[in-house]
């Protein structure tokens, strides 16, 4: 499923928040947005996947308007942007299990899936603990794994590295790596130069360096 | 060094900080504190006292006073004494009553400074809010009750006395549940009991109880419940080895609700007696004309409250909204879900209780088990506003919510439910074979439950930023 946004750009009261960029992302393919703090990451993210409208330009998700109040933008696109809402009362394991559940999982072999999730990013012993009981790196694994395990057309993550040491960093890369193979369409915001050239090795796949709106504003001056 | 010196040393250094923190006048956190008890005690005096006066003359008079003399009413006040100990204490473990801004206990506690001079002022500021919340709740119920006739005058300095004392206990309980987070201190060192209790306190607790107090007050104000609900309850700790079982998209839903009560099984008790002890209350009012209408809404405002212990997967399934999708359920599909186990729970608690006392107190079955089961309704509605109630109303001239439109907001499903509950049970015991008014009851039942689903839906539309 592409991803597209033409000449979005989000603007707040005097803020601006995101200059107007144009990226796509065809399917099974992958968009690594990289830039400084302040450059409109997230923002543009928060936009591919519906959640933010654009001040200008439009956003879509095959050929729906990026808004999640859509049930099938809802069900084609797996975000991590922002912490996810979990269950205080719930553990890792029971977390996956509901969450294989509400999608229409299979019953038989969810036992069994969940756990090989929670190994794929190396949680696999923590399956018990309850979400306050995990470090930040823990927790940042455990969000990445929710995000994951649900079933998803497009993955959005944003700084996926955050907190994790080098071994992890590469088994995530490797781990969204293997679903652009299997057809996913990814997108995500990243500093991390090992996880770009792993998921950039492609001819389909594409970095695009956004600019500060300041910055923006400035060069466009500049031109004139 | 000598230990008197450092002393000095350590409350001249005191000072010294406090002047370079508020200047030449002072810390004037004393005046606000007495500034806010000086509003208290207009706002009780103007609205508290006549109107507790007023729904004790409402009442039953004769029999409220034989009542306070029961040997009932002795045990009542000692279980009610004991619960007000209980939460002290269970506060003190959240937001105990020597919690210093977080600047003062990184760069003033950390110090070689006494802890218990460091920490003084806000000790001082809870010890009076204590005593002054219990003289004047005694204040209130003795005055309510002399100027109702129905106690003697000795009855107010008697109250206040009494109240005092339990505030005292209650900050004591307080105090205690903060200072036993930290492990005792190696060696006892000179001065009294609370001294030590204060000086026992730990950096690490103290920080934390601090940035707790500073986000839950911040959640407050903005509205955030989910983030004060968050920071105020107990972590989950218990029956990790309990395993959730899938059994379809619904199913899980209600297994989850189950897995979640029997891990707090404190919320789960305090749902099932609170909503027992609404259901007696109303099951009495509906089977005795002798029992005041003030009482099925004491038993309404219980009953939503019950339900709410009940509810926490309702709650927490509201608390996805505005997050990007995790799970599939369709959101009135999964608020629907939550209901089933609370609402069960409730209406299994209600009518049986409530059926019981109705029949020991003359009623006929027909006459209480309806009124029970709309009770239910009325609470799950109500539990549905609250959970899905969204963001404090906001308007062009009112971009920041004050404290008033937050207070309305925050209670207006509490309010709604005793509203419904308490005039439902009142208007039976009036109307018992009025045709319209069962019917109007049941529509509102109905509608509450609808409304409820329709604000879920309305909130998962509607949080998008714009």
């Amino acid at each position: 499923m592409e991803v597209r946004a033409d000449d979005v750009s989000k603007v707040i009261g005097p803020a601006t928040l995101l200059a107007p960029v144009s990226v796509s992302a065809p399917s099974g393919s992958c968009l690594v947005l990289r830039g400084p703090n302040g450059s409109g990451k997230t923002t543009l993210l928060r936009i591919l996947i519906g959640t933010l409208p654009a001040t200008t330009g439009t956003a879509q998700v095959g050929d729906r308007p990026a808004d999640e109040r859509d049930p099938v933008v809802r069900a084609a696109v797996a975000a991590l942007v922002g912490a996810p809402a979990t269950y205080r009362d719930l553990t890792l394991r029971d977390h996956l299990v509901l969450l294989d559940a509400t999608w229409g999982g299979d019953s038989d072999t969810c036992d069994e899936r969940v756990a090989a999730a929670l190994e794929e990013l190396g949680i696999g012993h923590l399956g018990e603990r309850f979400p306050h009981e995990l470090s930040s790196g823990q927790t940042q694994l455990f969000r990445l794994c929710l995000t994951l395990f649900r079933p998803s057309e497009v993955l959005v993550l944003d700084e996926p590295e955050q907190r994790l040491d080098t071994t992890k960093r590469a088994l995530v890369a490797d781990l969204v790596a293997a679903r652009r193979d299997a057809g996913t369409t990814i997108v995500l915001a990243c500093h991390d130069p090992v996880i770009t050239e792993r998921l950039t090795g492609r001819p389909a796949d594409r970095v695009v360096d956004l600019v500060a709106a300041d910055s923006a504003t400035e060069r466009a001056s500049g031109d004139d | 060094m000598s230990l008197e010196a450092a002393l000095d040393d350590g409350r001249d250094r005191l000072e010294d900080a406090t002047h370079v923190l508020h200047g030449p006048q002072g810390n004037q956190a004393r005046k606000e504190v007495a500034y806010a008890a000086y509003v208290t005690l207009i706002v009780v005096g103007l609205y508290g006292f006549p109107v507790l006066r007023a729904l004790v003359i409402a009442g039953d008079r004769a029999g409220m006073a034989a009542a306070l003399k029961s040997p009932w009413a002795v045990a009542l006040a000692i279980g009610l004494i004991a619960a007000v100990l209980a939460m002290a204490r269970e506060a003190g473990r959240v937001r105990g009553p020597v919690v210093a801004p977080v600047p003062w206990v990184d760069h003033v506690v950390t110090s070689s400074i006494d802890r218990w001079d460091a920490l003084r002022p806000w000790f001082g500021y809870a010890l009076f809010t204590t005593l002054f919340a219990g003289g004047l709740s005694g204040l209130l119920v003795g005055a309510s009750l002399w100027g109702a006739g129905v106690a003697a005058s000795w009855v107010l300095p008697v109250a206040v006395l009494v109240a005092l004392v339990i505030g005292l206990g209650a900050g004591t309980a307080w105090l205690l549940g903060q200072s036993r987070l930290s492990p005792p201190l190696p060696r006892r060192s000179a001065g009294a009991w609370w001294r030590q209790e204060v000086r026992r306190l730990g950096l690490q607790d103290l920080r934390t109880q601090a940035a707790r107090s500073g986000r839950i007050v911040g959640g407050v104000q903005a509205g955030d419940l989910r983030a004060v609900r968050l920071e105020a309850a107990r972590p989950v700790t218990r029956g990790r080895t309990l395993r959730l079982r899938h059994r379809g998209p619904v199913g899980t839903l209600v297994a989850r609700d189950v897995l979640g009560l029997r891990r707090s099984s404190g919320a789960a008790v305090v749902g099932i007696v609170a909503s027992a002890a609404a259901a007696v209350a109303l099951g009495g009012a509906l089977g005795s004309p002798s029992v005041p209408p003030l009482v099925a809404f004491v038993g309404g405002l219980v009953s939503y409250l019950g339900m709410g212990a009940l509810s926490e997967g309702l709650r927490l399934e509201a608390d996805t909204m505005g997050t990007p999708a995790l799970f599939g359920a369709p959101p009135v599909r999964a608020a629907a879900a939550h209901l089933v186990v609370p609402g069960t729970l409730h209406l299994l608690v209600t009518t049986t209780a409530g059926a019981v006392t109705g029949l020991a107190a003359g009623a006929t079955l027909a006459a209480v088990l309806p009124w029970c089961v709309i009770s239910t309704l009325f609470a799950l509605g109500g539990s549905l506003l609250a959970a899905y109630r969204g963001r404090p109303p906001t308007s062009p001239f009112n971009p920041v919510p004050n404290a008033q439109t937050i207070v309305l907001w925050y209670s207006a499903p509490l309010v709604l439910c005793t509203l419904l509950i308490g005039g439902t049970v009142w208007g039976a015991t009036q109307w018992p074979a009025s045709g319209p008014f069962v019917i109007v009851t049941w529509v509102a039942a109905v509608w509450i439950v609808y409304a409820g689903l329709n604000r879920a839906q309305r909130e998962s539309l509607a949080h998008r930023d714009v």
